[in-house]
């Protein structure tokens, strides 16, 4: 593992960074440790085109469809000095909400892919879960491979060919099974039960009541 | 505007009282009349004459006219037009005989096989005259029918020259043929290599004295080279053929017709052999076929055929070559098929199919609830 700050490589287990002493705690200073909700394509700085965000959302349907369990996130801005897209990407995993159809998806399971135009900066940060897998996606190599498609500001396609190797790669390591039909849930939640579905304004709600020692209350 | 209509008006005015302009020259003319013409004395002028009247030709003017060129042809007038109907039947019938101008074979007549006329004795043959002769000498070269005296109707003659011109064309051997009367014979000493303007000793050719009405006399001289090839023998068979083919019919100019027919066709022959490499087997008889001609024939065929069959190998390679391209396309499109129905069943069936990946438990790092910094960092410029 490498630090997001210095990029030098830290014992799994380490609180903070041996070389920067770089955590969450300080991240946090700045950033803040409130819940914030983000769609699975941020581009502030308007980097992708409709085509490419249109075509994109449909590969990143397809990729949550084969993999319940995981789910790809891609922030395109221009970072404030002082911060590196993989500070920003280990602060979304740890305090984002991803707007994903199936909101079941948790943040262990979660990809982050954030790029700095204005840097020239790529990073992906991955949750706890596929750290297990991470030898197996690659992603130094894949990085290595869009560099071209940044350089030349496509990033439509650059994105694109992340979805698509991460999907390939995934599925190498995955185990394959047939989907369950899933029963809408129009005919699971029942009125009269007094079952409310949970739907995304809900689930922020319950996020932000948690109590976190990271807020700064004004 | 209307100062310049003023100014024009009074120009134009000024102009006319002028003594040059043209109402001051007719005065001039009543004083001075020009000549007018008047007809010559004797001439008719054509105002006074009745209507009807044929007045001379339209080349003539009328003035020049005179009273004898006037004709009152009003009697000769019919009231009516005449009828062409009418005409169609007051005429005579005639019957137009066609025969007299078309040969007989476009009317569809065969020849006549009438009586053979008798071969004119031995005695009785009368020398080809010295103007004959001449003639024969002086003709050109280009020229294949020498008919001196005519014997040869006009149709006939046009026929017999268009056919040899074509054998002429193509042949090696060309032929000449020199038409005289059935009582007639090459008198002695004559030479006939000066014949055509000594065609014969020029090129290859044949020149034929065909006596008309009897082909059997018929003789034939040929060049040097072709003489010292081809055998007598040959020569012999050859000449007996064209007199035996014209003997089929005994029109004189129908004789003519198929010996020189004949004639065309043994010379092709001959000029194979004159021309080939074995030039000998004129002078040699064909043998009799032998008994066991049979058998050595069909034994010949057999290895003929199975040589063939051989030979035909590269044939054979050709096609297997392009039996195996088409193959080749045909099972590339097939495969392609197969491949392209596969990927859409794999599609199908990933829709319905998904990946779970296994839960692990992963100690906490760095403070992060949900990530420990995994990842990877490039700068791409």
């Amino acid at each position: 593992m490498n630090c997001p700050r210095c990029h030098l490589e830290i014992s799994r287990s380490a609180d903070q960074c041996a070389s920067c002493g770089f955590n969450s705690h300080s991240l946090c200073q700045k950033l803040g440790d409130h819940w914030v909700r983000l769609d699975r394509l941020t581009d502030p700085s308007n980097c992708l085109r409709l085509h490419d965000r249109r075509k994109l959302e449909a590969r990143l349907d397809d990729f949550e469809r084969r993999f319940p369990q995981v789910f790809f996130a891609v922030y395109i801005g221009v970072l404030p000095v002082g911060f590196s897209v993989s500070e920003v990407g280990f602060w979304l995993l740890n305090h984002a909400a991803f707007g994903t159809h199936d909101i079941s998806k948790r943040n262990e399971f979660g990809i982050v892919l954030a790029i700095d135009p204005s840097a020239s900066t790529a990073a992906f940060s991955l949750g706890y879960a596929l750290e297990s897998v991470e030898s197996s996606l690659q992603l130094p190599t894949l990085l290595n491979s869009i560099s071209p498609k940044l350089k030349r500001g496509d990033f439509g396609r650059a994105v694109e060919i992340s979805i698509r190797t991460v999907d390939k790669r995934l599925r190498s390591v995955g185990t394959s099974r047939q989907r369950e039909a899933r029963v809408s849930a129009s005919h699971a939640v029942s009125s009269d039960l007094g079952l409310v579905p949970l739907k995304s304004s809900a689930r922020t709600a319950l996020v932000e009541r948690e109590p976190s020692p990271y807020r700064m209350d004004p | 505007m209307n100062s310049r209509r003023g100014a024009l008006t009074f120009l134009v005015a000024g102009y006319l009282t002028l003594p040059t302009s043209p109402l001051a020259g007719s005065e001039i003319d009543k004083v001075l009349p020009l000549p007018q013409w008047q007809p010559p004395p004797g001439a008719v002028t054509t105002e006074a004459l009745p209507p009807g009247t044929l007045i001379g030709s339209p080349l003539i003017p009328d003035a020049l006219l005179t009273e004898d060129d006037l004709q009152d042809i009003s009697s000769k007038l019919q009231s009516s037009p005449p009828s062409i109907a009418e005409e169609i039947e007051s005429a005579p019938k005639q019957e137009i005989d066609l025969s007299l101008f078309l040969p007989d074979s476009l009317l569809g007549k065969t020849a006549l096989v009438g009586t053979e006329t008798p071969p004119t004795p031995t005695n009785l043959l009368l020398p080809l005259g010295p103007a004959f002769l001449e003639v024969c000498r002086k003709s050109p070269k280009d020229v294949d029918l020498i008919d001196p005296d005519s014997h040869v109707s006009e149709t006939q003659r046009e026929d017999l020259v268009r056919f040899l011109d074509f054998h002429n064309r193509d042949a090696k051997i060309s032929a000449c043929v020199v038409v005289t009367d059935r009582d007639q014979i090459i008198p002695e000493g004559v030479d006939l290599s000066q014949f055509a303007s000594g065609m014969v000793k020029e090129r290859d050719s044949c020149l034929v004295v065909y006596p008309l009405g009897e082909p059997w006399r018929a003789r034939l001289f040929l060049s040097n080279t072709v003489h010292e090839k081809a055998g007598a023998d040959y020569l012999q068979s050859l000449i007996e053929d064209c007199a035996s083919d014209a003997r089929e019919v005994t029109d004189p100019l129908e004789q003519l017709h198929r010996f020189t027919v004949r004639l065309s066709i043994r010379l092709f022959w001959l000029e194979k052999v004159t021309h080939s490499h074995a030039p000998t087997l004129a002078a040699t008889p064909i043998p009799p076929l032998s008994a066991d001609f049979a058998e050595t024939r069909e034994a010949a065929l057999r290895a003929a055929i199975q040589h063939s069959d051989t030979s035909h190998g590269t044939t054979v390679d050709f096609l297997t070559f392009w039996k195996w391209v088409i193959v080749g396309i045909s099972a590339s499109i097939v495969g392609l098929a197969i491949l392209t129905l596969a990927w859409g069943y794999r599609r199908r069936q990933m829709r319905h199919r998904v990946w779970t990946l296994p839960e692990v438990e992963v100690p906490a790092r760095l403070g992060g609830t949900f990530s420990g910094g995994g990842g990877a960092f490039l700068k791409y410029r």
